[in-house]
Order: structure tokens, then C-alpha cells, then sequence
């Protein structure tokens, strides 16, 4: 199991959750700021199983809005390995 | 540690007074201990006070200079008899007076600079000739005792003096350094203040045409015709600027400085605002105040060229740390964690003893930076004891003893971080 942490800004957050949910990716969702100038930022934390972590981050990369200037980076992303999870 | 502007202020100011005072007592200058005083105090004196402090006395020093000059210069003409100033006879020792005050100029300067060889000769002409006189000679010369017509005589040479410096130096200043060389302006730089220029008229060029129309003082034809021409140039300028400040970081950082001072000092002045208004409290007002002091005080062209650094050599990212901290330490350890390079994401978070709401910060770090960070941290989220009131059993009525308990400081967890991207 590992733990997707990933940051994106609020724009982003809409279609990014909405393809993540729709190929079967649960999502959490915490709005947060940062980088230059305190922008509104979420960060969405993707629990999944350790062969998905590829598909996962994939739908990432597609779902995200296309910026003229590839230069600005839109994502940030953190991947952690999950000791023990469990859900109840 | 006493840390009071009001204090502070106070303190300068009987300094100030009270060197006079004194120096006047032994019957030496009291204008010199004055300006022997200020120098000592202007170097030594701010390491002890906070940056809002420092700058509320340097503003009220900087009025008292203001006010001073103003009647200085006042005093002087009142003192001084024009028709005196201008005849032959008075010509003479004035005269001699500036040629007196650029030889000893010259003697300490050239004669004294051979305690600093490095010192180009560019350099020394320079310093030369911006001697220029000003409100210290002429109180000197205004607290002469009038004891005959030689007072007047020393007060027209040091009104002439002052006169000359400024008249002649001081407008010659410009010429001279620029003939020596010592300013070098980069090419970028007078670039961008080019292209800049442009940008910024063919915008407003745009703007005022696009009013004018809307006033109905162009058809609406004529406006479709131009509109477009005048969007695509003020567009093109405005991409030549970009590339201007992506092609020379350091204009980009000159400008994103100046940008980053002038959004504290907005935010400054919103405070004023909110406090006038009384819609914030003196606490919270002096506690945001001292922060956005402390980044004003801080030079920041430091951490643009730390950005910069790191997007073009991207360290490989191996280790994320989660930080709880306290909500008023949040911009300090920000602050502190982006100087050295870092960059933040903070999420709201509350506590779960006391219930407080914090910050959890997350940062992607590389092997070998988490000390840098714990030290950053450790400097900005400082630990404080708060008292907390809770009711004592049996006691008969609800007397709310005060529990004192730490909080700040932070937490850290830091975990391996298996796969790292950013696209």
C-alpha cells in the first residue's frame, strides 16, 4: 500500500479529483497554500495498492489543465510507503 | 530587555540634549558631542532594537533632521546681510574660505589614504569633491557669541561655503561620477528599463484610446480597426520585457524585490488602518507589525537567487517532513524555511490537548537538509509557557487559578519519500 501525496492548485483540484474518482482512486482532499504569493493550493492524499501507484499518478499528469509555458510546474508529488492500512 | 519605541525615542533624545548639556559644561563644542553622540548611537545603538522599533526611531529622527534643517537654513537667512555677502571687500574672504575648506579636503582625503590602498584614485576624486557642507557649519557659525563684525564675516564664509558646496559640487556630482565610471549599469538593465518604458506607453495608449471610445468620442469603428493592432503591441512589449527579466535573473530579482517591499508596506499601512479603525487590538496589531517589520528589515534578494538556484539543479527529493507548529510562529518558519530554499505547503490543522489551531507544513526535503530545517524551525517557533484557567475541585466558588502549560515549539515526522515527481 502507498500514499500518494500530491499538491496542485485549486483550479486543478476539480478535474484531477473527478478523474481519480471515476477510474476508482479514493481521494482526500485538503486545501492548502503556498509556493509564491500564498496561492490557494489543495493537496489530495491517494491511498492505493502498491501496482496502482503508476495508473495513479497517471491520471494525474492527463487530468490536469495544459499550460501554454511547460516551463510552470502544476503538480508536486510525494510518494510514502503505508506500514499498516486498514480500513473500518 | 526593554524593547519601547516610545522609550527608545525618549532615550536618543535626552542623548542627544544631554551631550550638548554636558560638552557645554566642560566648555568644549556641544555641536560636535552632538554629532559625536548621533554617530555612535546610529552605529551601535540599533543592534539592541526590534526592526519596528529601529524604524519608528529612524522616522522620528528623520523628521527631527527635517525640522532642524528648515530652521537652520531660516536662522542663516535671517543672520546673513546680502548686500554684504556680494561686495568686493566681502568677496575676498569668502574666497579664501573655499579654497581653505577644499585644501583641507584634499590633505585628509589624499594625504589620508594611504591608511586604505585599495582605495581606487577614482575613488578619492570622487570623495573629494562630495564634501559637501551643510547644517553642521552653519550652526557651528550661528552659535558664535556676537562679539563684533568678525562673527558676521565667519557666518558669511560658512553661509558661502555651504552655498558653493551645494551650488557648484553638488550639481557637478552627477557629471563627475558618471566621467569616472563608477556607476556601471548593466546593458539588461537599461534594457529593461527600455522595453519597460514601451510596455508601460503602449498600455496606456491602449487604455486611453479604449476610454475615449467608450466616452462615444471615437465610432465604434474606428475603434474595432485599432484595437487590435494596439492589443498585439502592447502584448509583443510585454513579452519583451519578460524576456528580458528571464534572460537576467538579476533584473527579474531587483524587480521582485521592489514588488515584495511594496506589498509589505501595503499591508503595513492596511494594519495602521484596521488598528485606527479599532478594529483590530494594539496586541495583534504590534505582534503582525513586528513580523512584516522583520521581512522588511531583511533583504530577500537572497532567497530569489536561492529559488532560482533550485529550479535549474532540482535536488533529488528524498524525504517529506510534516511540522506542526503554532499559528503565530506559521509565517516566521515560512519566512525562515523559503530562505533556505524550501518551498511550503501549509495545511490548517487544530491541536488535540488544548484544542488551538495550528499549522501542519509540509516540506519535500533532500538528504542531508533536514538539519538546516530543524535549525530554521527551531529559531522561528519559539517555545512560551500560556496559562490556562480551569476550575479547581471543591473550592466553593469558580475562582479560576491560572495552569501554566508549554506550548509552541514544533512537532516533526519525517518520512521516506519511495517516489518523488513535480510535472
Amino acid at each position: 500500500m502507498k500514499l500518494i501525496i500530491t499538491i496542485i492548485s485549486d483550479a486543478d483540484n476539480e478535474p484531477v479529483s473527478q478523474a481519480l474518482i471515476t477510474d476508482g482512486f479514493r481521494v482526500t482532499r485538503i486545501s492548502s497554500t503556498g509556493g509564491f504569493l500564498r496561492r490557494g493550493q489543495s493537496t489530495l492524499m491517494i491511498g492505493v495498492t502498491d501496482e496502482k501507484v503508476d495508473a495513479a499518478i497517471q491520471v494525474i499528469r492527463d487530468s490536469l489543465t495544459p499550460l501554454a509555458d511547460p516551463s510552470i510546474k502544476r503538480a508536486t508529488l510525494f510518494v510514502l510507503n503505508v506500514e499498516d492500512f486498514s480500513q473500518i | 530587555m526593554v524593547d519601547d519605541h516610545l522609550l527608545e525615542t525618549a532615550l536618543t533624545t535626552v542623548l542627544a540634549f544631554g551631550a550638548f548639556l554636558i560638552a557645554e559644561e566642560l566648555h568644549v563644542s556641544g555641536v560636535l558631542a552632538v554629532v559625536v553622540a548621533g554617530l555612535v548611537n546610529g552605529n551601535i545603538g540599533p543592534r539592541g532594537m526590534s526592526p519596528t522599533t529601529h524604524i519608528l526611531v529612524t522616522s522620528f529622527w528623520e523628521y527631527a533632521a527635517f525640522v532642524s534643517n528648515s530652521i537652520i537654513f531660516l536662522l542663516i537667512g535671517l543672520e546673513i546681510d546680502p548686500t554684504r555677502l556680494f561686495t568686493i571687500s566681502g568677496l575676498e574672504p569668502i574666497l579664501l574660505a573655499i579654497l581653505a575648506v577644499l585644501m583641507a579636503r584634499a590633505v585628509i582625503i589624499y594625504g589620508l589614504s594611504w591608511i586604505s590602498k585599495d582605495i581606487p584614485n577614482r575613488w578619492r576624486h570622487v570623495m573629494f569633491w562630495g564634501g559637501l557642507r551643510g547644517a553642521i557649519s552653519l550652526i557651528l557659525a550661528l552659535s558664535l557669541p556676537k562679539l563684533g563684525t568678525w562673527t558676521t564675516d565667519l557666518q558669511n564664509m560658512a553661509f558661502a561655503v555651504v552655498l558653493y558646496t551645494i551650488l557648484v559640487q553638488g550639481f557637478t556630482m552627477g557629471p563627475m561620477v558618471r566621467r569616472m565610471r563608477l556607476t556601471e549599469r548593466s546593458e539588461m538593465q537599461e534594457e529593461y528599463e527600455r522595453r519597460h518604458a514601451r510596455a508601460v506607453a503602449a498600455q496606456a495608449a491602449y487604455d486611453h484610446l479604449k476610454a475615449m471610445c467608450q466616452q462615444g468620442l471615437f465610432s465604434a469603428h474606428t475603434w474595432d480597426l485599432l484595437s487590435p493592432l494596439l492589443k498585439e503591441h502592447s502584448e509583443q512589449l510585454a513579452e519583451a520585457v519578460k524576456e528580458v527579466m528571464l534572460v537576467d535573473p538579476s533584473v527579474e530579482a531587483e524587480e521582485l524585490d521592489t514588488a515584495r517591499r511594496e506589498a509589505l508596506r501595503a499591508q503595513r499601512s492596511a494594519l495602521i488602518g484596521l488598528l485606527s479603525d479599532g478594529v483590530i487590538s494594539e496586541e495583534i496589531y504590534s505582534q503582525l507589525a513586528r513580523g512584516i517589520d522583520i521581512q522588511l528589515a531583511r533583504s530577500q534578494e537572497n532567497w530569489i537567487g536561492l529559488i532560482k538556484e533550485k529550479v535549474l539543479e532540482p535536488l533529488p527529493i528524498t524525504q517529506l517532513m510534516a511540522a506542526i507548529v503554532q499559528v503565530q510562529d506559521v509565517e516566521n518558519a515560512i519566512a525562515a524555511l523559503n530562505e533556505a530554499g524550501l518551498s511550503v505547503t501549509r495545511l490548517l490543522s487544530s491541536g488535540g490537548f488544548l484544542g488551538r489551531r495550528n499549522v501542519t507544513l509540509l516540506i519535500g526535503f533532500a538528504e542531508g537538509q533536514e538539519e538546516q530545517i530543524v535549525q530554521a524551525l527551531a529559531e522561528s517557533c519559539r517555545r512560551r509557557v500560556e496559562y490556562l484557567a480551569s476550575p479547581i475541585e471543591g473550592m466553593p466558588f469558580n475562582l479560576p487559578p491560572s495552569t501554566p502549560v508549554t506550548v509552541g515549539g514544533a512537532t516533526l515526522f519525517t518520512l521516506a519519500v519511495e517516489h518523488y515527481e513535480v510535472f
